[in-house]
């Protein structure tokens, strides 16, 4: 059986096939001003979003990644999960959509960035010792951003002007990366979603 | 004037309580911390001893004495000085009349229970009541350890006897008439004459039980008395004696002077990163946690100082396991010629010597000598698995060799690896993680079924992270996909986006590989 599906694999592999990739113009980019333009867009949009409609949000897209997003290949279910963000936010009107976009992707971002913030040995734990075990995660969730935002705090010192706060945000979460085992994607959409629903 | 036992009753209660809350007995912590069935405990102690101080010291009653505070030099009739001068004093007299003021009964009685209370919550404890609870125990198990009843035992030893395997139908057969005789089944087993028991009789009074344990004890202290025992010489320092001890002095010579267990050495021909690396003093805090990713600045040792970061990554550093090593027990020899290992497998010694790594060496295999013979039943490692010779040359196409050599009569080896040198802007070092694995682990392998990325890899998807990262809306939930990319199996297509290799989450699959490789590294190699 294994030996069947390896071999339909090969048979599916390109092989030596190069990989096709866009112009550089064409796709999107990461580089630092990039990414602190973006953080600054999603803190404005996170903070001009009613609660409830965030936590809608939250529901929705967790409720699809727990099912018909649920895959084992991180990448699979980020793809999945943008597809179903991209038709909730088409529905809505067009003056809203890019600020939806953006919302939607800090909610995505912080859905699938759960398993890493909650071990699945934690996990087990707050299933096992809850009864509303969903609500006890999302408030451990909440209480894990808070205690990123107040280290971020503690390490800016005097709260930066909300301009260059995704600028502070975005060189926080690089620098620290190493000391604590969080990618820069976890880190910025954590931050930004506690301290832009927060304004 | 006021009643004797009301005034002695309102002083312990005033000492008591001052006493408590002076030692703390009834900070709010400690009463919190008082547990449900302790707590019980206390109260019913609290409520009967109050009781029979309240009914045996007869509080309820009128005392018979009473005091009086007196500032005239005259006393009343009865009345006897108790304390003070004459001008002021206390006097004591006899309440005859009971006119001298009483405490209610039931505040008699309050106090007594507060009292009781406070010296319960002081005195007792959870611990308290286990160990009770354990007296209890142990003073009722006095009476297991009496002798076996004779006739129960024996009705056992007939059952187990009827109960052989076939013994049921030979009886069954001869009861028909069927078999002549019962055979082994009808001889009865001769129980075996046991010895006087000692313990306790059934019947027997506690009383005649203690003095005969009393005697016993008695009987076995004058034997001693009249019959000590003979000092034994002590013993001669045998010659063997003498070995025996210089063996032992040597050992514990060796762990005093923590003296080492394992002698990793690799020889590159890489420079010298600068003095801390692999410093023994220093390198246990250096390569607690390194950075993810090694990125040291262009330069002559560039190259140098991502192998220190690989190997400190691989054996020592302890941010996700123990560390596979001891630091202090791996040299590494920087600038080493290219021909190192083949110079070392023709004449060890003198390469050694040479190199400055003789003394270490030599100092393992002294502490191994002395283990094995101190202690040879001990199963410990192997001299090839706390002994190794590696050779690290950058530079020179050519792979792995194996050379074997022989130092101090054992058969050992050089593992010499030959690795091109990388392009000097690679963004990545994964071929450098893979080539420094295979040198100190050469069965070590990382592949696909043992990356965490699954089977989720370009190669077999086509280009599914390209198109990933083509569209421009959701990049932080896209780059939450870049988990299922192991960079240490597919590390082409990322290297070329140095923008992604900014935040791409390299400790997810670091983790995974340093675990492996280690796995790998302890089956081959380690310490004494």
């Amino acid at each position: 059986m294994i030996t069947l599906l390896a071999a339909a694999l090969l048979a599916a592999n390109p092989g030596t096939k190069p990989i096709k990739m866009p112009p550089l113009t064409e796709r999107a980019s990461y580089e630092p001003k990039d990414r602190v333009a973006y953080l600054a867009e999603a803190l404005q949009a996170m903070g001009q979003v009613k609660p409830g409609q965030l936590a809608q949000a939250y529901q929705y897209a967790s409720a699809l990644e727990r099912t018909a997003c649920g895959s084992p290949v991180e990448r699979l279910r980020a793809e999945c999960l943008t597809q179903a963000a991209r038709k909730f936010c088409k529905s809505r009107p067009k003056a809203e959509l890019h600020g939806c976009t953006l919302t939607l992707d800090v909610i995505v971002s912080n859905v699938l960035a759960e398993k890493q913030l909650i071990p699945m040995e934690q996990r087990y734990e707050l299933m096992r010792r809850h009864k509303d075990h969903r609500r006890e995660l999302e408030r451990h969730l909440r209480r894990l951003q808070g205690s990123l935002a107040a280290n971020f705090q503690l390490a800016m010192g005097p709260e930066p002007a909300p301009a260059s706060m995704a600028q502070a945000i975005d060189t926080w979460c690089l620098a620290t990366a190493d000391q604590t085992n969080l990618s820069w994607q976890t880190c910025a959409a954590s931050l930004v979603w506690f301290i832009g629903s927060a304004t | 004037m006021i009643g004797a036992k009301s005034l002695t009753t309102g002083v312990l209660f005033v000492s008591g309580l001052t006493a408590a809350v002076a030692s703390g007995v009834l900070r709010p912590q400690r009463l919190a911390g008082i547990q449900g069935g302790t707590a019980f405990f206390i109260g019913c102690f609290a409520v009967v001893t109050a009781t029979f101080v309240f009914r045996f010291w007869r509080l309820g009653e009128r005392s018979a004495h009473y005091f009086r505070w007196a500032t005239d030099w005259q006393l009343w009739d009865g009345e006897s000085h108790f304390l003070g001068s004459r001008q002021r004093r206390i006097t004591v007299g006899r309440n005859t009349a009971g006119e001298a003021q009483e405490l209610p009964p039931r505040a008699q009685f309050s106090v007594c229970v507060i009292l009781a209370l406070t010296l319960a919550v002081a005195t007792f404890d959870a611990r308290a009541l286990t160990l009770m609870d354990r007296f209890r125990q142990g003073f009722e198990a006095v009476g297991a350890n009496y002798c076996p009843d004779e006739e129960a035992a024996a009705q056992e030893a007939e059952k187990a006897e009827t109960n052989d395997p076939g013994c049921a139908l030979v009886r069954r057969a001869f009861a028909l008439g069927y078999a002549d005789s019962l055979g082994e089944c009808g001889k009865k087993k001769q129980s075996k004459v046991s010895a006087v028991c000692t313990l306790r009789q059934r019947d027997e009074p506690l009383f005649h039980y203690a003095f005969r344990k009393l005697h016993e004890f008695m009987l076995v202290v004058v034997e001693r008395y009249r019959h000590p025992k003979e000092s034994k010489e002590p013993p001669a320092f045998s010659p063997e004696w003498k070995e025996r001890l210089d063996l032992m002095l040597g050992t514990q010579g060796q762990v005093m002077s923590t003296a080492p267990r394992a002698s990793h050495h690799i020889w590159t021909n890489l420079p010298k990163p600068g003095e801390d690396a692999f410093e023994p003093r220093t390198c246990v805090d250096r390569y607690r946690s390194l950075s993810h990713r090694p990125l040291p600045p262009a330069g002559p040792t560039q190259a140098s100082l991502v192998f220190e970061h690989v190997v400190g990554q691989l054996l020592f550093e302890t941010r996700y396991e123990q560390a596979a090593g001891y630091c202090r027990e791996y040299q590494v020899h920087w600038g080493a010629p290219k021909g190192a290992c083949a110079k070392l497998a023709a004449n060890p010694e003198k390469f050694l010597a040479e190199t400055g790594a003789l003394p270490h060496v030599r100092s393992v295999l002294r502490r191994y000598q002395l283990e094995q013979q101190s202690k040879p039943e001990v199963r410990r490692r192997t001299p090839h698995e706390f002994l190794s010779f590696s050779c690290y040359i950058e530079g020179e196409e050519g792979g792995r060799k194996v050379l074997p050599l022989t130092f101090e009569r054992l058969a050992l080896s050089a593992t010499e690896l030959k690795a091109p040198t990388p392009p000097a802007n690679s963004q990545l070092q994964v071929a450098r993680y893979g080539q420094i694995a295979s040198l100190l682990a050469p069965s070590f392998h990382y592949g696909v079924l043992l990356s965490e990325a699954g089977l989720d890899i370009g190669r077999i998807e086509g280009a599914g992270f390209a198109e990933a990262f083509a569209a421009k809306d959701y990049p932080l939930s896209r780059l939450q996909g870049l988990g299922s990319l192991d960079i240490f199996l597919e590390p082409e297509w990322i290297s070329t986006r140095t923008d992604l290799l900014q935040v791409y989450p390299y400790h997810l699959h670091l983790k995974n590989y340093v675990h492996l490789f280690r796995r790998q590294y302890l089956l081959q190699k380690g310490r004494l």
